[in-house]
Parts: structure tokens; C-alpha cells; sequence
């Protein structure tokens, strides 16, 4: 079986778990590492950003009740999820990945064409994640201690478009409404509506357009140093042909230019290994856990793998 | 009593040696002509009847050189480098790491490992400059034998100089040195000086410390070490019975082998 | 009068050339024919290379305009999805090499010399336009030697697209200019109203990439020592010669064949200049000194087309650009300046079959590959492994020295 056909399996798999597993009685809790959306009614389990603004973060839910255990030990929970699978979460698990890779899939389909952003401004975009990261860090305290309106609690889920699209596959469709309780709830429906018509264009014209101002990415990538599994490169077997960077959905350029490091794992990367499959010289790329590698790339499995039109 | 037959079917000439245990009884050497089987077969009839042997003595014949192929009934048969490199190394007493060989048409310079294994080797390609060709043409030219040139080195200026590498063009600087009245002392200091130049251009910056030992038909003449060890400002030994060292060296591949 | 005694000489000389190289490729067949791991399933390739390696057979077989091609640059993909058929001229030929170096540099590429030599004798010249990268000097004066050999007229006369290459390719502006050229190149292919579609350009992309995955099949198979560098050598040198859908064919067939395994010796990766058919002396005197050629990184053999034209983007630019890149970031032709990872693949290539040794091909003229050999030569040393560098022409001259070298070289490298 092909890397790129276990992939499809597992974030099949993952978007059915997440998306539908409440229904059956499937609750993994509230430190999950993707886009598990909790606005989506009967879903397996929760994104640990609702989490972490609320009541197991900085909503200061250790504060007002929950406990300061329980919170650190979603916390600690999240962090064995992220050190055990590292980004495989994003390119093989999130639900929201995959309904950006169907969105790529139709636009192939149409024969559009994939706006190129340039590295430089894709660099800056990407400094986006860590300002949400931020942003997540700073509201949700000042409205529990009252600073700010109460409906500033949620502020990151109130303008992600994962709240607005992933419930529309439950058949919610309440979030694409303008909520008009009061003027915060305005503005925000109104915020979410727009970064949601961005995102859809964006994700349509670019593949995983969204990941670029991911702030989960951006909090997973705070913790590689904890991670086991990882993207490496042999940077002596490696013969410069590009084809990495070409089959990235990220652009990344980082595999490619390195020439003297294996450490490839950038705050980008989604371990998707597309990268490490398609490379054609052999061991130059992999994925790893630990020291064992679970994937080498060569010529023959790059040659056989290429899809057939 | 058994002997190990080496020969070396070279371009110039057919070397044959006798070897018993690891030391030398008899040689012999003949110029290569058309049917080179032959000339060895009588080559090695000489030894047999100088030494009083008989063809049952002989215990396994080696063969090496060009024409190594041409002496079908060979119990092995050993590329001349390797030969080289095992025959040198034994004759310096396992002291040699770089090893010049002048043969009649080529030039090859060995580098050995510490055990005597061929670590890295250069050879010329399709020029003969520097080779024994090169010397055969100018004795002709100079009317004087090959022997002579030591004595004629010895007397040489060193103020005379032939710039050609290329064995055609220097035949023709050789004559109009000749026509100058420059004097065959001077003009064999230059030959070998062109051909140290030639021999220091192959063996590169490479080379490592310690003596280069030089064989070879050509090596016979003390004149080229010297002129070598002018050019190299290394010491430069010439090993015993140089023109027998590739014949030598395949004797010594006889046992073990591929 | 003159004239008339000029092409009565002419004529005697064409003659003999021809019928030397009518010799040059019959033996080298015999003796492909003849040896013990031939096989049925490589009738193929040996028809192809006995019926005339030119344009137009290749134009005959395939019912396709030819493209003539030097070097391993222009897109074969772009060319066959506007559907004309791609042919790399190449020739082995020492005969007709021999006839063309009267009046050319003495050191001008035997390669190339061949190719004039053999389009001297050709009575009609394929009117199909060249289409030349700019990779080394002698490819950019190929025009002029042709002017110069009374192959063409003035070097204007002759139907050329450049594709002027640049030589970094590892930098976005080197890229963006070659993608630009690619663009070019696609124009002039469409010059007579014809269009390249997207889905002609994917077919094509998907036909090359099939082609590529029996390519891999088949080193990989020599690598385990199943098939013989000749035999592999004499399929890659006549993939341009039918269409790629039907030598996949033929390819995926031997592939799947029982084949006799070849000769075993000591394993060596060659690099170098280019080889062709019928000029095999090298992998024959390999052969005869006991080194078996297990992979290879020849811009006539393993890199004949790179094979890699992956893309996340599958619309018209996504495939252009990918095609593009994989035609020139992909490839390891010593022209470049930024060349320094194409010892990467040898050792990546040589780490998982486990030898030790690089014999390096220099085609006497051919400066970049000899100058790029020294660099790669200290490199190997320094990791231990053995290299060395075989400078020679076409002819045979020079066989005896080389088989010396080259025993003495499978010593060095020989098994403990």
C-alpha cells in the first residue's frame, strides 16, 4: 500500500471520528491536536484551541472552578498527542486539511491554475499563526477578568472558518448566519463571514491555504522539541532536482535548500511526506519516529508511486 | 625442485624470470616480435637449460603484460600494475609506497598501502613521451647506446633544454640542436630532465613522503633517477633488476589469487 | 572538371564511411546477439538499433514530424503533446566521426563529430528543425560545425530553436528564465496554428512517466545483477528511435521476462560523457575486465529523460513550470554551475548497492565532464572509495591501455 493511500485512509478515517464519532458514542476529549471542531453537534472530540481559550487555558478556566489539575492535564494530554504524532495531526488527521485538500482536488479537476505566493510574503502571512496564538492568549483572560464584553471568550473560534464550514457537514449551517445578540456577536458573525469567503477563495486558489495562519500548526511547532515523529533529510543524498518543493502543499522551501542539516521539520511542515515520496533519489528524505525510520524515499518507490492519469 | 616462471609480454620486450622461493635464479629478455609465444616458449627453453632444469620442474607459469593473453597456456594471468605493485614492494624489502615504472610504451605511476595493495595508480594515455621509445629514438638519433647515457648525463650542463613533450616534436628539437653544435652530453641531460618533468607532471602533488622507487627498462640507466631527483627534490631508488620487476611481481601472484 | 573529380572523390569516401559503419554496427550486434544472457525480448531494441538510428526512421515508424534534440533539456513532453515526435541525434559512429573531423577543431566532441560525419552521408536530411539548449560550447556551436562541414549552408540556414539555458539553476531567477524559455519553446511548437491542450500535455506527462517507471524497473534490475549494463545501455540508447508508448512496451516486457543474469563482476558506478551505440567500447572493456556496471549517471543511459515531472498543481502552468524545472533543476549535466549535488547521486546511488568504486568516461574534447571529474575524484577519495578516469575518444586505438588500467583499477577495488 502507497504512502499517499494510507494517507487518504487515515484522514478519511480522521474526518469520519471527529466529524460524526459523537454519534456513536466516541468522546477523545478536548486537548486534540486538529481541527475537531466542537460547534460541529455529535462530533468525536474537541480542538484543544476551544480548550485552551476557555476553561482548560487561558479563559483561566483554572481559575474560575475547573481546577488548575484539570487543566494541566488536558494540557499534558495535548502535549503527549503532539510529542507522540507530531504534525501527522495536520497533514493526515485534521478534518479541516482534508476538506482544504478536496477543495485542491476540484480545483485540478477544473484544470485552475495554483496561485504561487511569493517566500517572502509567504513568510510574513505565516508570522500571522504566532499573532492568533497571541491574540488567543490575551482576550479570553481580559473577559473573564471583565476587561472586555463576555463574548469575547471564544475569540479564535469566533473567526475560525472551520466553525463557519465543518458544521455544514452535520447540516449546521447557523454559524453562516449573522448573530445579532449584541455588538460584539455582530461584529464577529460579520468577521467570520468575511474570513470565511477569504479562506474559501484563498483555499480554492492555493492548496492549504488555511494552514498558513494555523495557530494549532504554530502551537505544535512551539513543541518539536517534544516530538518523536519528524520529517528529516539526508542532505549528502540529495541531488537538487526539486521535485520536493514542487509537490509541496505548503511551498516549502526549506527541504530543498538544505544542504547540511537533516533537521527539515519547519514550523510549516505538516508531515504530510508527500515530499519524501515523490523524491527520486534514493534515501535523501524520510519520516521518523525516534530513530526509527518509517519511510525512506527512493527512486523505485517515487517511480512506482506517481499517480496514473 | 620446483621454479615459478613470471613473464612480462611487453610492448618493447619479453621479460622472463625464474623464481624460486621468492628469489631470482635466472632472467632473460627478449625484443617482442610477431608470434610473442614463440619468442617466450625459447625464452623459457634458455632458462631450463642454464639452470639444468627440465619442463617438470616448473611449478606454474604467470603471465603478465600487453600480451599476457598471447601466452595461452598460462596458469594465470596477472594485469602488469598489480605485478608492478606486488614485485616492487617485495624487491624494497615492503618499503615502497610510490612506484615510478618506465615500460616501452607507457608510463605508470602506483601508489601502494602500507600492506602493498595498489592504493591508486596513473598511467599516460596515447602519448609514448617519457617511455622507452622516447630513449630508443634519441640513442639513435645521438648514435650512442642506451648504455652510454650515464656517462654522457654525467657530463651534462644543464644549460641545454627540450621542450617538447611530444616524442615527434622533440626528434625534431633534438636535430636542430644537433645542427646547432650543441653537444650529445647537453642534449642527453635535457632528455632526461624533459622526462623527469614528464614522469613529476603524472605522479601530481600527490605523492607521498618517503623514496619513489623507479623500474622499468629505462630505469636501468642511473641517469633517470638523478635527473628524477633533481626534478622531485626527493630521493629516488632504483630497484635491483628493474627491467624484471612486473615478472617478478607476477611469480609473487601465483599463490592465492582471484 | 574540378568539381566533377571532387565528387567523384567524395563520393568514394562517403562510400567506404558508410560501409564502415554498416561493419561498426553489425559487429557490436553480433556480438550483442551472440552473447549468453540474450533473450528473445531483446529483439527489439536490436532492430531498432539495426534499422538506422536516424530521424526519419524514427519519423517512419512513429508517422510523426521529428524534433531534433541535443542534449536532455527541452521538455519531451511539450514536444510529443503537440504532437511531434522528440529524437535526440546521437551517434556512436568512430567512422563517421572520422569523416567529419577534417576541417573542425582537432578536439571538437567526437560526439558531435559523429553526428556531422553521419549527416554528411545522409542523402535527405530530415527538414524537421533542431531544437538546441545552450549547455557547452561545442552544442553551441553545432550550427556553425555544421556550416563548416558542408552539411548546411550558411549557419543561419538552418532551422534552429535555442533554448537558451541558464546556468544556475539553483536560483528563482535562473528558473523563472527558464520557465520563460520553456514558454518560448511551446510557442515555436505552435507556430503552424496547432495547440497543446491540458489534457494532451497530462497524456503526455502520464506516457513519459510510464516510460520512466520501466526505466526504473530496468536499473533496478541491473542493479540486482539481472540485467547487463550493455543490454541496458543499448535500450536507453534507443528510446528515441520509436514512440515511448512502444518501447514502454518492450521495456516492461523484457522487464518481466526471465532473464539470464549477467555477468557478475566487481560493481562500479560509471560517470562521465555520454555513450553510444554503436561506440560500446567502454562497457565492453568493462565487461572484459571483470566491472559490472550497476548504475550509471550518463545523460545517454540512466538520465536520458529525468522521468520526474511531479506536481501538486495539475493545471496547464503547474504542469509547464514542473516539466520545466524537472528538466533543469533535475538534471546533473556538468554545464551547470551550481553542479556541486550531482555527487549526491552517485553516492546515494552507490550506498544502496553497496560498491565502491566510480570509473569516471571523459570523451576527449569534452571539457566540462573532464573538469568536473577532478572535483568528484577528490571527493570519493575522501570517503574512501576508488575512482578512476578513463579520457578517450572513439576509436579503438587506445583499448589495450585502457584494459590495463582497468584490471589493475578491479584490483583496487576487489573484495578482501
Amino acid at each position: 500500500m502507497k504512502v499517499r493511500n494510507i494517507r487518504s485512509v487515515t484522514q478519511h478515517l480522521g474526518f469520519l471520528i471527529l466529524m460524526y464519532g459523537g454519534r456513536f458514542g466516541v468522546r477523545l476529549g478536548s486537548a486534540l491536536p486538529c481541527f475537531a471542531c466542537p460547534f460541529v453537534p455529535g462530533c468525536g472530540g474537541y480542538c484543544y484551541l476551544m480548550g485552551l481559550q476557555g476553561y482548560i487555558g487561558f479563559g483561566m478556566g483554572a481559575l474560575t472552578g475547573v481546577g488548575l489539575m484539570t487543566a494541566l492535564s488536558w494540557f499534558a494530554l495535548f502535549v503527549f498527542l503532539v510529542a507522540m504524532l507530531g504534525k501527522l495531526w495536520c497533514g493526515w488527521i485534521c478534518p479541516f486539511g482534508l476538506v482544504q485538500d478536496w477543495l485542491s482536488a476540484l480545483r485540478g479537476k477544473l484544470g485552475v491554475r495554483e496561485r504561487q505566493i511569493t517566500q517572502r510574503m509567504k513568510r510574513r502571512m505565516a508570522m500571522v499563526k504566532y499573532g492568533l496564538l497571541a491574540y488567543i492568549a490575551i482576550l479570553p483572560p481580559l473577559a473573564t477578568l471583565g476587561f472586555l464584553h463576555e463574548d469575547f471568550y471564544l475569540p479564535f473560534c469566533d473567526i475560525c472558518p472551520g466553525k463557519s464550514l465543518l458544521p455544514l457537514f452535520a447540516g449546521e449551517t447557523r454559524y453562516l448566519a449573522l448573530n445579532f445578540d449584541n455588538g460584539v456577536s455582530l461584529g464577529f458573525s460579520i468577521a467570520l463571514l468575511v474570513i470565511t469567503g477569504i479562506m474559501l477563495v484563498g483555499m480554492f486558489f492555493k492548496d492549504r491555504f488555511f494552514c498558513i495562519f494555523c495557530p494549532l500548526l504554530a502551537l505544535i511547532h512551539i513543541l518539536k522539541p517534544l516530538t518523536a515523529l519528524r520529517l528529516f533529510k539526508l542532505p549528502e543524498a540529495c541531488t537538487g532536482c526539486g521535485t520536493c518543493r514542487r509537490v509541496c502543499p505548503m511551498d516549502i522551501e526549506d527541504v530543498y535548500r538544505q544542504r547540511t542539516s537533516p533537521d527539515v521539520q519547519t514550523d510549516e511542515c505538516l508531515d504530510c511526506a508527500k515530499c519524501a515520496e515523490s523524491c527520486p533519489a534514493d534515501g535523501a528524505i524520510g519520516l521518523k519516529f525516534l530513530k526509527f525510520k518509517l519511510f525512506l524515499s527512493s527512486r523505485s518507490y517515487a517511480a512506482d508511486s506517481r499517480k496514473k492519469s | 625442485m620446483s621454479v615459478a616462471v613470471g613473464l612480462d609480454l611487453g610492448s618493447t620486450s619479453i621479460k622472463t624470470i625464474f623464481v624460486k622461493g621468492d628469489r631470482a635464479i635466472w632472467r632473460g629478455v627478449a625484443p617482442t616480435a610477431p608470434g610473442q609465444e614463440n619468442v617466450a616458449r625459447s625464452l623459457i627453453n634458455d632458462g631450463l637449460s642454464a639452470c639444468g632444469l627440465t619442463r617438470g620442474d616448473i611449478s606454474a607459469v604467470a603471465s603478465t603484460g600487453y600480451g599476457k593473453k598471447l601466452f595461452p597456456s598460462a596458469d594465470r594471468y596477472i594485469d602488469e600494475i598489480s605485478a608492478n605493485a606486488a614485485g616492487a614492494f617485495k624487491m624494497s624489502g615492503r618499503q615502497a609506497r610510490t612506484i615510478v615504472n618506465i615500460g616501452g610504451q607507457d608510463l605508470k605511476v602506483l601508489f601502494l598501502g602500507s600492506d602493498g595493495r595498489v592504493e591508486d595508480f596513473r598511467m599516460n594515455d596515447k602519448c609514448a613521451a617519457g617511455t622507452g621509445r622516447f630513449f630508443e629514438l634519441v640513442a639513435r638519433l645521438l648514435d650512442t647506446p642506451l648504455s652510454g647515457f650515464d656517462r654522457l648525463y654525467e657530463a651534462a650542463s644543464g644549460d641545454v633544454e627540450i621542450n617538447s613533450t611530444c616524442v615527434v616534436f622533440a626528434e625534431s628539437e633534438i636535430v636542430s640542436l644537433m645542427a646547432r653544435g650543441i653537444k650529445k652530453e647537453d642534449i642527453a641531460g635535457a632528455l632526461y630532465a624533459s622526462v623527469a618533468r614528464r614522469i613529476a607532471g603524472l605522479l601530481g602533488s600527490s605523492s607521498e613522503g618517503g623514496a619513489i622507487y623507479i623500474d622499468g627498462g629505462p630505469a636501468q640507466n642511473r641517469a633517470l633517477a638523478n635527473a628524477l631527483e633533481d626534478e622531485l627534490m626527493t630521493e629516488v631508488r632504483v630497484l635491483e633488476a628493474p627491467q624484471y620487476t612486473v615478472a617478478y611481481g607476477a611469480t609473487m601472484m601465483l599463490e592465492g589469487g582471484d | 572538371m574540378t568539381s566533377g573529380v571532387t565528387n567523384a572523390r567524395n563520393e568514394r569516401i562517403f562510400k567506404k564511411t558508410s560501409d564502415q559503419i554498416s561493419s561498426e554496427t553489425a559487429r557490436v550486434l553480433e556480438t550483442l546477439r551472440s552473447r549468453a544472457d540474450y533473450t528473445r525480448e531483446f529483439d527489439y531494441f536490436l532492430e531498432l538499433a539495426e534499422s538506422g538510428m536516424t530521424p526519419e526512421a524514427a519519423e517512419t515508424r512513429t508517422g510523426l514530424t521529428t524534433i531534433k534534440l541535443l542534449c536532455v533539456q527541452a521538455p519531451l513532453e511539450l514536444i510529443h503533446a503537440a504532437g511531434f515526435h522528440p529524437f535526440k541525434v546521437f551517434c556512436g559512429s568512430n567512422a563517421a566521426c572520422n569523416l567529419a573531423s577534417r576541417g573542425l577543431p582537432a578536439l571538437a566532441c567526437p560526439m558531435l563529430r559523429s553526428v556531422i560525419g553521419a549527416a554528411k552521408l545522409a542523402q535527405s536530411s530530415s527538414e524537421s528543425p533542431w531544437v538546441l539548449p545552450t549547455t557547452c560550447d561545442w552544442v553551441v556551436k553545432f550550427p556553425e560545425m555544421l556550416a563548416i562541414s558542408d552539411v548546411a549552408g550558411e549557419p543561419d540556414s538552418i532551422r534552429v530553436h535555442w533554448l537558451e539555458l541558464p546556468h544556475l539553476k539553483d536560483r528563482d531567477d535562473g528558473q523563472r528564465r527558464w520557465i520563460e524559455e520553456i514558454y518560448n519553446f511551446k510557442k515555436f511548437l505552435t507556430s503552424d496554428g496547432r495547440r497543446i491542450k491540458r489534457a494532451a500535455l497530462a497524456e503526455s506527462v502520464a506516457i513519459y512517466r510510464r516510460a520512466w517507471q520501466a526505466l526504473v524497473r530496468l536499473s533496478d534490475l541491473r542493479r540486482e545483477g539481472r540485467l547487463s549494463s550493455i543490454w541496458f545501455m543499448l535500450m536507453t540508447g534507443v528510446f528515441f528511435c520509436d514512440s515511448p508508448q512502444n518501447w514502454t512496451t518492450a521495456a516492461e516486457r523484457a522487464a518481466n521476462s526471465q532473464m539470464t543474469p549477467a555477468l557478475r563482476g566487481a560493481k562500479v558506478f560509471l560517470a562521465g560523457s555520454p555513450i553510444f551505440f554503436p561506440n560500446f567500447k567502454i562497457p565492453f572493456l568493462l565487461e572484459e575486465a571483470g566491472l559490472e556496471v550497476v548504475s550509471d549517471d550518463l545523460c545517454s543511459s540512466e538520465r536520458i529523460f529525468p522521468g520526474s515531472v511531479a506536481c501538486g498543481d495539475e493545471s496547464e502552468f503547474g504542469l509547464m513550470s514542473a516539466m520545466s524545472q524537472s528538466y533543469h533543476q533535475g538534471c546533473v549535466c556538468p554545464t551547470f554551475i551550481d553542479n556541486d549535488r550531482r555527487i549526491n547521486n552517485i553516492l546515494g546511488r552507490m550506498k544502496g548497492a553497496g560498491f565502491k568504486g566510480v570509473v569516471f568516461h571523459v570523451l576527449k574534447g569534452c571539457h566540462p565532464y573532464d573538469l568536473e571529474s577532478f572535483g568528484i575524484e577528490t571527493k570519493l577519495k575522501d570517503r574512501g572509495l576508488k575512482f578512476i578516469r578513463l579520457e578517450t575518444d572513439y576509436s579503438g586505438e587506445d583499448s589495450r591501455n585502457l584494459n590495463t588500467r582497468l584490471e589493475a583499477f578491479r584490483q583496487t577495488i576487489r573484495e578482501d
